[in-house]
């Protein structure tokens, strides 16, 4: 083994490797809030029984289930950008993750809606609650539990997914240690520096996520 | 149209081809590697002490907490570092197979731990 480690200049660009793990984080939390509010919409739109809207939703989901998300960063940025639509590389990024949430959690919120039996709404009702209840204290409480941890997991996904703004210099963690490698050419310290830092940002986000889940359902699960 | 920006054209639909045909075989070896790989794994993680299964779920705890793309371009490097160059399909293939370890190992521990202990108490039994 003859390479030598020079970890200084790592650390000497440490402000701007943090300023990039703050960005992942920020893209990745938008693209988790919007990809949220899609999804719900499309998972409405799939359970519904007329055609088109159903069809839409089905097409969105299959695409962005099958096709890599390098793909999908490609299209937003290169793709539109052929067509005369030049978006900002973070904009690029964040439209493909909202794309790639919005697919997979369309499915996770359906399949957590269709989880709950029938029954459970005609006997709320029947016991005199209005539709607004049956779903404020009995079907939705039930519903986030089971998607919780689904949700957790996809968060955990779109962070590593936004890694790949690297291909279209974006400024989040791993394009901004590509672009201090190539100046100073110590690629393999700044990006073990950046594994370390994604490894950091994955556990805060799980920690996080089951200490929120103790306080939410009070130890049911 | 500028003359840098040229239509795809059927003669690189050979090229194409030649991805295709790339991403089908490292594909296949990974899958069957981190098959194979996770079921050993998986086998250990269930059967060994908390110390071995604490020391196996950091080092799989890694592997997909990083994004694969530092992965790659992390073992790539570090192997050229080290003096032993490797070729990028073989590196991608490496890695792939250890990634794909590391969710199969998962599902192998918990199918091995969701047959019960009494299963195998009673096949012993004569």
């Amino acid at each position: 083994m003859d390479y030598e480690f020079h970890w200084n200049v790592v650390f000497q660009n440490m402000p701007e490797l943090l300023n990039g793990a703050f960005v992942t984080l920020h893209v990745s939390v938008l693209a988790m809030l919007l990809g949220i509010v899609i999804a719900i919409l499309l998972a409405i739109a799939k359970m519904n029984n007329s055609k088109p809207y159903c069809y839409i939703a089905t097409t969105w989901v299959e695409i962005a289930r099958n096709t890599p998300a390098i793909f999908q960063i490609y299209m937003a940025y290169f793709g539109l950008g052929a067509l005369g639509i030049h978006l900002s590389p973070y904009v690029a990024v964040l439209s493909a993750l909202v794309f790639i949430n919005a697919g997979y959690l369309t499915e996770t919120f359906r399949g957590g809606f269709q989880s709950i039996p029938s029954t459970q709404y005609s006997a709320s009702k029947s016991l005199g609650m209005t539709s607004i209840q049956v779903y404020r204290y009995i079907i939705l409480p039930q519903m986030l539990r089971r998607i919780y941890h689904p949700m957790t997991n996809q968060f955990v996904w779109s962070i590593l997914m936004s890694s790949l703004g690297i291909l279209v210099g974006m400024g989040e963690l791993s394009g901004t240690t590509q672009r201090l490698q190539s100046l100073s050419f110590r690629t393999l310290e700044f990006f073990m520096v950046a594994a370390v830092m994604y490894f950091i940002i994955t556990k805060l986000v799980l920690i996080s996520s089951s200490l929120l889940s103790r306080k939410l359902f009070k130890g049911e699960i | 149209m500028n003359s840098l920006f040229t239509p795809l054209s059927w003669s690189d639909t050979g090229f194409i081809l030649i991805g295709v045909m790339n991403t089908v075989t490292i594909s296949i070896v990974a899958i069957v590697l981190g098959t194979l790989l996770g079921l050993a794994v998986g086998f250990l993680r269930a059967e060994s002490s908390k110390v071995v299964n604490v020391l196996l779920g950091s080092v799989l705890d890694i592997l997909r907490s990083v994004p694969l793309i530092i992965q790659l371009i992390l073992f790539s490097t570090f192997v050229g570092a080290m003096g032993y160059p490797l070729d990028p399909f073989v590196a991608g293939s490496i890695i792939l197979s250890l990634y794909t370890m590391a969710f199969m190992s998962e599902v192998f521990r918990s199918g091995f731990e969701s047959v019960h202990q009494s299963m195998r108490t009673s096949a012993r039994s004569p």
